[in-house]
């Protein structure tokens, strides 16, 4: 089913204005253009600033770019409606976020089927997809605990979780080891092979030097000020 | 949709002090409002059926500023009166029984029947023969026991003014009704009532005028008080505009009562709409990172108020009609029923007005919901990439 090389993911010509003609205007993004085929792992580099969560969100299709247009599996993402948009965030993108972003008071188990809970599904099959991934990455043992008393490492466990559970094709992930000491973001770095292998299409932005030039990695693209480095 | 709702209602829990000080005071103002609506309605109604009941015109003689016995002979001058198709001698009053600490009426049959017409004919005529054959009296169930309790289950010792005794039989107990509040009741032969009162043959407590012609009241009225000018003059009009004065004024407290419900009601709107936490915020964007639609977190917003909103008032309702119809609105029922002096109890019969429910209903519950999901909705069609910031 794997087509050589199918592009999962296309950004056209992408730019990013916030507060387009006011003083405060910023442009974020400036014509940017890559591919990702179906399966890649991609490292977005770039110091803080340059542009990278804008341009995960803008994939996620979180926001609309000022021009150009963004394609996932030939879907122009970027022209979506408010609800298209979710429905294709729930069914092809999970998202690792900066700092996690669990909801503290809810359950890791709770947390980890958040995304499932707008489908029509019942309590087994939350139960059983929930505990594929709990037992992937190692947090079924703590399922009923609290998020917010969870240490950094089963933070991120979980947060990788909650990302697989509906199975996408895409994992989006920003700046994931930016809270991590050096054992848990090797730890990460395993877990991407993992995904890798199961054949998702993997983005991670990030200006951690310990994703760079790693054997994986299929292509390293570089911002800087909102522009692609060497285009 | 049942995974939402779960999900809804877990967020009522997890943020569970913060709902538990709505729903409090969500169920208190609604509380306040039916139990004070409902109370003011039935003792309307009580209100109204007693006036209807009540003679167009009492006459009562007033000496030294205070209520006397009046002349019997004054009821043939009074019928003279153009426009006047009846009067009547009253003979009735209270009746101190210290053991029970409790005042009984004691009413003469001629004047009850005539006081509460109708309503009383039926309870009344069952026994009117037994009543004229001997000292006997027919009670009201209130009575009955008070009596019953201090030994008197048969019959009862009345003590006359000179201090010697009378001793009148129980010779019925009204059914409870509902118009007629026959409680502390107690309905005799006129004589006998005069007997046990130490009045005069030629002595009534007051005297009741019918006059058929509604528009001919008040010239009557003026009339009795030309030929009469030591007689007080009440007309049912003049009853019904005090009772409606007292009923207003007490009305005007819980006016201020509201104010304070309504005012702490309007904080937590005020609250509701000026802005979501920061975290219920992030919340929010992270869902919508996860794929919620903005309608299906608009949709847990709204079973959230929902359940907290309807709970409160369902709640609210039921208990304030267990408070007003079952337990009788102790406190409240008294601040409302100063008028008691041509009744002195009231009972509150179960009678729901429907549109103040419905009326109360729309101020708040929908109210709630919208503040609740004008904000959120605010929060959720903003761009949510400041969460993976
Ligand atoms: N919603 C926004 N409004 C205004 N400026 C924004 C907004 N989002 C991002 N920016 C600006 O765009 C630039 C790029 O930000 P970002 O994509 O977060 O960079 P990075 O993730 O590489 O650190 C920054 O200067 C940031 O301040
Ligand atoms: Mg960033």
């Amino acid at each position: 089913m794997q087509k050589e090389g199918l592009n999962m993911v296309e950004v056209k010509g992408v730019s990013k204005v916030f507060n387009a003609g006011r003083p405060n205007e910023m442009t974020a993004l400036e014509d940017v253009s890559f591919a990702v085929g179906e399966g890649e792992l991609v490292i977005l580099k770039g110091p803080s600033g340059s542009g990278k969560s804008t341009l995960l969100s803008l994939i996620a299709a979180l926001q609309k770019p000022t021009r150009g247009e963004v394609v996932v599996a030939n879907e122009p993402v970027s022209r979506f409606s408010e609800d298209f948009a979710a429905l294709y965030r729930r069914r092809k993108i999970g998202f690792v976020f900066q700092k996690f972003n669990l909801i503290p008071s809810l359950s890791v188990y709770e947390n980890i089927i958040t995304p499932l809970l707008p489908e029509k599904l019942d309590e087994e099959a939350l139960k059983e997809r929930a505990q594929r991934v709990m037992e992937t990455f190692a947090i079924a043992h703590k399922a009923n605990e609290p998020a917010r008393n969870l240490s950094g490492g089963e933070q991120q466990r979980t947060a990788i979780a909650r990302a697989l559970v509906n199975d996408p094709p895409i994992i989006l992930a920003d700046e994931p080891t930016a809270n991590l000491d050096a054992d848990l973001s090797h730890a990460f770095l395993s877990y991407v092979g993992q995904m890798k292998e199961e054949g998702k299409t993997v983005i991670i932005a990030t200006h951690d030097p310990l994703f760079f030039d790693l054997a994986i990695t299929d292509r390293e693209i570089a911002l800087r000020n909102g522009k692609m480095e060497g285009a | 949709m049942k995974n939402l709702f779960a999900f809804a209602l877990g967020s009522l829990l997890r943020r569970g002090a913060k709902n538990l000080f709505i729903f409090v005071i969500f169920f208190l103002m609604v509380f306040v409002l039916a139990s004070v609506f409902m109370v003011t309605h039935a003792l309307k109604k009580e209100m109204f059926t007693t006036l209807s009941a009540l003679p167009q015109i009492t006459v009562q003689r007033i000496v030294a500023g205070r209520q006397t016995q009046i002349g019997v002979e004054r009821v043939e001058r009074i019928a003279r009166i153009l426009g006047v198709s009846q009067a009547l001698p009253r003979v009735w009053g209270f009746y101190y029984f210290p053991r029970a600490g409790v005042n009984y009426s004691i009413v003469g049959l001629e004047s009850f029947g005539q006081q509460y017409r109708a309503d009383l004919q039926k309870a009344a005529d069952l026994y009117v023969e037994k009543l004229a054959a001997e000292d006997v009296m027919i009670v009201g169930p209130g009575v009955k026991k008070s009596l019953a309790e201090h030994f008197y289950p048969e019959s009862f010792l009345f003590v006359k003014p000179d201090g010697s005794l009378k001793k009148v039989r129980i010779a019925g107990v009204f059914k409870p009704q509902t118009v007629l509040e026959s409680n502390d009741l107690i309905l005799m032969e006129n004589s006998l009532v005069r007997e046990i009162f130490g009045m005069d043959e030629s002595m009534a407590t007051d005297i009741v005028v019918r006059v058929p012609n509604k528009e001919e009241i008040p010239t009557v009225a003026r009339k009795i008080r030309e030929i009469y000018p030591d007689t007080r003059v009440i007309t049912r009009e003049d009853l019904r505009i005090s009772y409606q004065n007292v009923f207003d004024y007490k009305s005007g407290i819980f006016l201020a009562l509201f104010i304070v419900a309504v005012f702490t009601f309007f904080i937590i709107l005020y609250d509701k709409a000026s802005g979501l936490s920061s975290e219920e915020k992030r919340e929010i964007g992270i869902l919508k990172a996860l794929g919620w639609k903005i309608g299906d977190i608009m949709r847990v917003k709204f079973f959230e108020a929902a359940v907290i909103s309807l709970t409160a008032y369902l709640l609210a309702v039921t208990t304030a009609l267990a408070y007003v119809f079952m337990a009788q609105a102790p406190l409240l029922k008294h601040l409302f029923t100063g008028f008691s002096v041509l009744k002195p109890s009231f009972a509150l019969s179960f009678s729901v007005d429907v549109g103040t429910l419905a009326l109360i209903f729309f101020v708040t519950v929908p109210v709630y919901i919208a503040a609740t999901l004008i904000p959120s909705w605010k929060a959720a069609t903003l761009d949510a990439d400041e969460v993976i910031r």
